[in-house]
């Protein structure tokens, strides 16, 4: 087996643990959730981020930035984030290769993208308008799927290595993500991961899913499954040791709960071994 | 004109045609976020009808648009309702709160940047609906404002001293105001009901009241309740008026008020102690005076005189 590279390990930081990880004597990489704070100046949230930034990696990413809306991304929304940004300093800010709004509607969701030329000319625009105002690059993450536009004329590789060839962004990987749409669609994960260009990704997420009738839903309130966990491997062979960031979003999930399956990871990276990882249901095994 | 420039010129008008074209199309994919059957229940809704996506999209993957529209709803009621309006969900029961979101969220397309901003208008749907608590339009812009005030900027570290006329309510600071008991219910909110409350409703003494909340530090607050009968008193002081002055405006009020001194004479000594030691009263900084409220007492030495001027 080909030893993979140990890459820095992280969580998406939630509210609910702020004082479990004040008590930690190592705290892994913490990915703030940018959309919380834009409006924030003070409280137990900044006060707490403070402490972090004294002791370990920060990263950013939002849900709320739109760079995949047609009518371009909004400036009042630039003006906060920057200010977030700013403030942070966090290593590496991301959000979704997406389309949340219009103009008129906001659906604070990560809606799915045509991939055509055109879509293509509108999303290196908004990526450039967002980066100049943040003075800083950005990385996008490819989205779970659950339809697609007719018309998509580029595979997602291509799609996301044209976006960062002409905008100088990076890629935030997310292999649960990747995983999702190949139950739902029958794109292969792996076929993506050869696409990409491998000095594109800075980070990768993983993150867990549930098995519905006939697809996967990308709901972050489960375990990481062992098809995830093998894509990462396969990632981390090819792009290199970027921060991986496990996300879950569960309601009764600890701080102990999140550093257990970190080491689940951690051993299937050292030595292959899934024994420790959620086992996949018999649906999902059929639908992979 | 030359040749590359007419191919600039070509090429500019074709991404703004393919922009526009791109826009209706996600236009209509966020009009289509409204389920099916939110419309038929929702009379006054301001979506209308929208034209088919599923021609837009791939056949065979189209039956999962639900998906979106399940999302869109779970994200408008019950993260809401599970967070900012956290404690006003204990109060009425999540899936009230998750119903009456609903119907507010869904009615309209919300445009806001933020999540927490759909919820500007809440408060004020919530009053003019039939059959919703009668408290609950307070409760709920309390927790929007009380967000606003622990998310916003930190007080310096400061500790009480004894109020002088000249004294000012700090800047962090929330009072708010009502026909209902609403620091009660404040106080009761943060806790889910008893088994027995939880059949029988809770009894909810029905007397006004205001609720101060105090932010202390980046991570504390006090509470403070204000009865009915200091409401000019706390109104003055949250406008930026001075002690002197905000006890002034009590004393106009409460002249019309008969046979109430002694009620009111304890309530504001009680008061005024509180929000001392809350460390709700700031010196103003160019203050010079430090005469106190206190110092002032009678020989009997029970009403400051601020308060005794108060008094009718």
């Amino acid at each position: 087996m080909t030893a993979r590279p140990a890459p820095p390990w992280g969580v998406g930081l939630r509210s609910i643990h702020f004082h479990e990880w004040e008590v930690e004597a190592q705290l892994p990489v913490l990915e703030v959730m940018s959309d919380n704070f834009l409006r924030q100046r003070g409280g137990p949230g900044w006060y707490h981020l403070e402490r972090y930034a004294e002791r370990t990696t920060l990263v950013a990413h939002g849900v709320g930035l739109s760079v995949g809306s047609a009518g371009g991304v909004h400036p009042q929304y630039l003006r906060m984030l920057k200010d977030f940004v700013d403030r942070l300093q966090p290593q590496v800010v991301s959000d979704h290769l997406c389309f949340s709004r219009s103009h008129a509607h906001n659906s604070f969701d990560l809606l799915p993208l045509k991939r055509c030329p055109e879509m293509l000319e509108i999303i290196c625009d908004n990526v450039s308008r967002t980066q100049e105002a943040l003075g800083r690059t950005i990385a996008l993450e490819n989205v779970s799927e659950y339809v697609e536009w007719k018309g998509n004329t580029l595979s997602e590789g291509e799609f996301l290595n044209a976006i960062c060839e002409r905008t100088g962004c990076g890629i935030l990987l997310d292999v649960n993500n990747l995983y999702v749409n190949q139950v739902n669609f029958g794109r292969s994960a792996l076929q993506t991961l050869q696409e990409l260009k491998t000095s594109h990704v800075v980070q990768y997420h993983v993150a867990g899913h549930t098995v519905c009738d006939g697809y996967l839903n990308d709901t972050h309130d489960k375990p990481v499954c062992p098809e995830v966990w093998k894509i990462l491997g396969e990632a981390l062979l090819r792009f290199g040791p970027q921060p991986v960031i496990l996300e879950n979003d569960a309601d009764e999930i600890t701080v102990s709960d999140l550093k257990a399956e970190i080491r689940v990871g951690q051993q299937f990276v050292r030595t292959g071994d899934l024994s420790g990882a959620h086992p996949l249901r018999e649906k999902e095994m059929s639908t992979s | 004109m030359t040749e590359a420039k007419l191919e600039k010129e070509r090429q500019a008008t074709q991404l703004s045609e393919s922009r526009a074209y791109l826009q209706a199309q996600q236009e209509l994919f966020l009009h289509n976020l409204l389920p099916t059957n939110a419309r038929e229940v929702l009379p006054e809704c301001q979506w209308g009808e929208p034209a088919p996506i599923q021609d837009q999209l791939e056949k065979d993957t189209s039956q999962l648009f639900f998906v979106y529209q399940d999302a869109y709803v779970a994200r408008l009621s019950g993260v809401l309702a599970s967070t900012l309006l956290e404690r006003a969900s204990t109060l009425v029961g999540q899936e009230r709160m998750e119903q009456l979101l609903l119907e507010f969220t869904l009615r309209k397309k919300s445009s806001e940047h933020l999540l927490a901003d759909v919820l500007l208008e809440f408060p004020e749907w919530l009053a003019k609906q039939e059959g919703v608590e009668d408290y609950l339009p307070d409760v709920v812009d309390t927790c929007l404002k009380f967000w606003a005030l622990i998310t916003g900027p930190d007080p310096e570290e400061r500790f009480p001293a004894a109020p002088d006329l000249n004294c000012r309510l700090g800047a962090h600071c929330l009072f708010k105001e009502s026909r209902f008991p609403l620091a009660d219910l404040w106080k009761l909110s943060g806790q889910e009901p008893t088994e027995s409350e939880g059949q029988q409703g809770r009894f909810i003494e029905p007397v006004s009241q205001g609720l101060l909340i105090v932010k202390t530090t980046a991570q504390s607050t006090n509470t403070l309740t204000v009865p009915a009968l200091l409401f000019p008193l706390a109104q003055a002081l949250f406008a930026g008026e001075s002690l002197e002055r905000s006890l002034e405006a009590l004393h106009v009020e409460c002249s019309k008020l008969a046979g109430e001194q002694e009620g009111i004479t304890q309530a504001l000594q009680d008061f005024i102690a509180a929000l001392q030691q809350s460390g709700a009263l700031q010196q103003p900084r160019s203050s010079t005076t430090s005469e106190t409220v206190f110092q002032k007492q009678s020989p009997q030495g029970k009403a400051p005189q601020a308060g005794e001027r108060a008094t009718p």
